[in-house]
């Protein structure tokens, strides 16, 4: 069913990794990813690993929902595994019709698929730990010095506050419209690509007509609501650097330090 | 009783000077003071939606004027002011909250005006409770039902602190149930907190609630009164197209067979008292 | 012929754990020509339940068979049987897609394979039957009529499908007082006419009470009540267990037995409790 997707999935709880600011989160993450793509060593996967690991106990997120995250882009995972294993080139070990498997085609897709599998778990670690409305502020505050090169940084966190609270009712919604039109003999799921496209149509119209209306009324309760932009509004929540920040700050520095040493002696 | 709000002249017209142009409201005058409970009722297009955006300077009039608590709603430097006099609640549970999380979303009024966060902690705390929400404040709206959505809704405007709550059709959308727990929200918060109700529905049992009830008709006041005396002109409400409470109908009908009742009968209890009187 | 659901039991998000049994073991017959309406508050499983009567969702386990053909056996005779039941969901309104009100009622017709004359006859007479004028409405864009014409529109185009049991979920919703009453005489109409099997869900008792033949009431997930309306009423314990209110007539009615008036409390529409009342009066005066 359609309203079983769950996009940036929250998993309440109130560990270490909760706590930490969302703005060290962000930054910690991106750190990571573009570590990720330097190194290249086993030595220094091994040490990403193990960070890793640490920070999923730490946030106390059962292992199997980490797991299962991984599941939908499992085929993408797959699918760079063959390509690197079946296109690199260099000493061929095993032949396979035309295709030659080889030993640097074999290092070269474990070192992906590891990529790949480590940059899925971090980022889910992050949508687990945060919540989606802290993760917009969060957006907001660190985008604001790009508001002078005419950045909306207040605009693009409003967008996608609502973009996620509307998300469920227009599955929802899709779904009504989708049961109603084949309750009048519309065919989703048969015919050639033509028809199908065609066929889309009456489940599309009305899934628009509805966004617009809701947007409509949206617009007007928020303007009722005193909306005005961004300009001179406060949070409930104010976001807030505490000392368990600092101390993330530091490990996260001590990696990249550790990361550092190894690449420059090779490991 | 201080005067809340003031409609003088009031005419509005959609698409003016254009081929589609529609006349709203006619040269509309109303009063309502500070503290009343008032339903509106009328069939579709009689213009009650529209008026009562009027009241949040959601639309401004084309001629007239209409004034809030003695500021005209045509001054766009107060408009803020306005909306925060009055707060809104509108049909569709859906399509009126904001935030991901209800105590955020109740939030989201006094984060517009710029209040301090302790403040709007408490402002959320205290709305949450004035409508019995509390249990519900780390919930995702869009799993509520949609009687819970409406309270948060209104507990939205009760966290700005408003003067006045215009409901527009809350309850059209919502089963029996949910009906239900939004007029009792509503009638509590008219008690407890003294808060202005201006209440629009086509319930006439959630009007029957109200201290005064206007009905409109094309734009303008057809009847203005206490709801003994509206909901007893049976005849005048049914040519309209609108409902009587079941009691005040067949009172009505078995006046016309020649039983002699009193005239002003509306609930199922001054019926069956007045019925054993008669024999 | 008629539509019946043989042990049906359906499961939201079986094994996850958000897994909730929104019917249960349901046994349930609905024979052609009758008028029945489904009651329940939200959360009763009568939505689920309408949408397993036109094959819209399969039963875990348990069958639907609609003229005697399970629907969901393979090949063409349960595709034929679900087009014998029409269903027209909450705010119809909003699957309204064509540029005319003419191609959206067509959109059903078109698809059964119907030849042109004979959509273009469908469309006519779905047309007549919701009210609204051919000539003046065929062209316009349904986007730009009323709500409650919207919703005629929307109902003609399943009308159109001419099924031979028609299901309706809250087809007054939000609709004010006139539009309301306008749809209901509609439906009864259609039922009289064509002798179209009509299965009304609804909430409010009020309405259906006085036009339903049958009441199923359903309360977590199983039906708690199955009979005429007037046996129904009876069984004012199990009513209020399924969070259901008694027509306001037969309240009205039941207070006035117990305040003493010799009256049959089982009326259901006004013009008759005014007559029984005043019956009653002359009896007592009479004494």
């Amino acid at each position: 069913m359609l309203t079983d997707i769950t996009i940036g999935q929250y998993f309440p709880g109130n560990s270490l990794v909760h706590r930490l600011d969302p703005r060290m989160k962000i930054m910690s993450l991106l750190l990571l990813i573009t570590a990720i793509f330097i190194v290249n060593t086993p030595m220094a996967y091994g040490l990403i690993c193990f960070f890793t690991l640490v920070t999923i106990l730490l946030s106390k997120v059962p292992m199997m929902m980490v797991i299962k995250s991984i599941k939908p882009l499992w085929w993408i995972i797959i699918f760079t595994v063959l390509i690197h294993i079946f296109t690199t080139p260099g000493e061929a070990i095993a032949k396979v019709w035309i295709l030659s498997i080889t030993q640097e085609g074999i290092q070269q897709a474990a070192l992906m698929s590891i990529r790949l599998i480590l940059l899925i778990i971090l980022s889910s670690l992050l949508t687990f730990t945060t919540s989606p409305i802290t993760l917009t502020d969060a957006l907001e505050k660190l985008l604001t010095p790009f508001k002078k090169f005419g950045l909306p940084a207040h605009e693009l966190a409003m967008m996608m506050t609502i973009a996620l609270r509307f998300i469920p009712t227009l599955l929802e919604e899709t779904e009504r419209i989708m049961k109603a039109q084949e309750a009048r003999g519309a065919d989703f799921s048969s015919g050639s690509i033509v028809k199908r496209v065609k066929g889309m149509i009456p489940l599309l119209v009305p899934l628009f007509i509805s966004a617009f209306r809701r947007a409509d009324d949206l617009a007007v309760a928020m303007e009722a609501r005193c909306y005005r932009g961004g300009e001179n509004r406060t949070r409930m929540k104010v976001l807030c650097i505490t000392s368990v920040d600092y101390k993330a700050g530091i490990v996260m520095i001590a990696l990249l330090i550790g990361l550092f040493v190894l690449k420059v002696h090779g490991l | 009783m201080n005067q809340l709000i003031k409609v003088e002249n009031l005419q509005y017209i959609y698409n003016e000077n254009m081929a589609n142009e529609f006349i709203a409201l006619h040269d509309l005058n109303l009063t309502i003071h500070e503290g009343e409970f008032v339903a509106i009722i009328g069939t579709n297009g009689s213009g009650k939606s529209t008026l009562a955006k009027h009241f949040n300077a959601l639309l401004l009039p084309t001629s007239g004027s209409c004034i809030i608590d003695g500021i005209e709603t045509n001054s766009s430097d107060k408009l803020w002011a306005i909306r925060q006099k009055v707060g809104m609640v509108f049909q569709n549970p859906d399509n009126q909250i904001v935030a991901t999380l209800v105590e955020e979303d109740i939030a989201f009024g006094p984060e517009n005006l710029g209040v301090p966060s302790d403040e709007i902690k408490s402002r959320v705390d205290n709305a949450l409770r004035a409508v019995g929400m509390e249990e519900y404040r780390k919930h995702a709206p869009h799993l509520l039902s949609g009687g819970q959505k409406q309270r948060v809704a209104i507990a939205g405007a009760l966290a700005m602190q408003t003067k006045c709550l215009v409901l527009d059709e809350p309850t059209a959308m919502l089963d029996p149930q949910g009906r239900l727990e939004v007029l009792e929200t509503v009638k509590n918060l008219h008690k407890r907190l003294g808060i202005t109700i201006v209440y629009i529905t086509h319930f006439m049992e959630e009007a029957v609630e109200a201290d005064r009830v206007i009905v409109m008709k094309n734009g303008s006041v057809l009847d203005d009164g206490a709801p003994r005396a509206i909901f007893t002109q049976v005849k005048k409400l049914k040519e309209l197209g609108l409902d009587v409470p079941l009691a005040a109908q067949v009172a009505y009908q078995l006046r016309k067979t020649g039983i002699k009742l009193p005239a002003d009968i509306i609930t199922d209890e001054e019926l069956v008292v007045a019925l054993c009187q008669s024999f | 012929m008629s539509i019946i659901l043989k042990n049906a039991t359906y499961t939201y998000m079986a094994k996850t754990p958000f897994e909730r049994t929104a019917i249960k073991d349901i046994n349930l017959e609905i024979s052609e020509g009758e008028f029945v309406a489904i009651i329940g508050h939200t959360g009763s499983g009568k939505s689920t339940l309408v949408q397993h009567l036109n094959g819209l969702l399969k039963p875990n386990q348990g069958m639907v068979m609609v003229n005697g053909v399970d629907l969901h056996q393979k090949g063409e005779a349960a595709k034929a049987a679900k087009r014998r039941v029409g269903m027209v969901f909450q705010y119809p309104e909003h699957q309204l897609f064509e540029e005319t009100v003419y191609a959206d009622i067509a959109f059903g017709p078109k698809n059964l394979g119907c030849p042109e004359e004979e959509v273009d006859k469908r469309v006519r007479r779905a047309m007549e039957f919701v009210h609204l004028d051919f000539a003046t409405y065929q062209d316009r864009s349904p986007f730009q009529l009323s709500g409650g014409q919207m919703r005629r529109v929307a109902i003609a185009g399943v009308v159109a499908l001419q099924p031979q049991y028609l299901i309706l979920d809250e087809p007054a919703a939000g609709l004010d007082p006139c539009g309301r009453d306008d749809i209901f005489t509609k439906l009864i109409d259609l039922h009289k006419k064509t002798e179209t099997t009509i299965i009304l869900v609804s909430h409010n008792m009020d309405d259906v009470a006085k036009m339903a033949n049958r009441l199923i009431v359903m309360h977590e997930g199983e039906i708690s009540l199955d009979g005429p309306p007037q046996e129904i009423f009876k069984h004012t314990e199990a009513l209020k267990a399924a969070g259901v209110d008694v027509p306001q007539v037969t309240a009205l009615l039941n207070r006035l037995k117990v305040a003493g008036l010799d009256i049959d409390e089982h009326i259901l529409t006004v013009d008759d409790a005014v007559e029984s009342i005043v019956a009653s009066l002359r009896r007592k005066k009479s004494c």
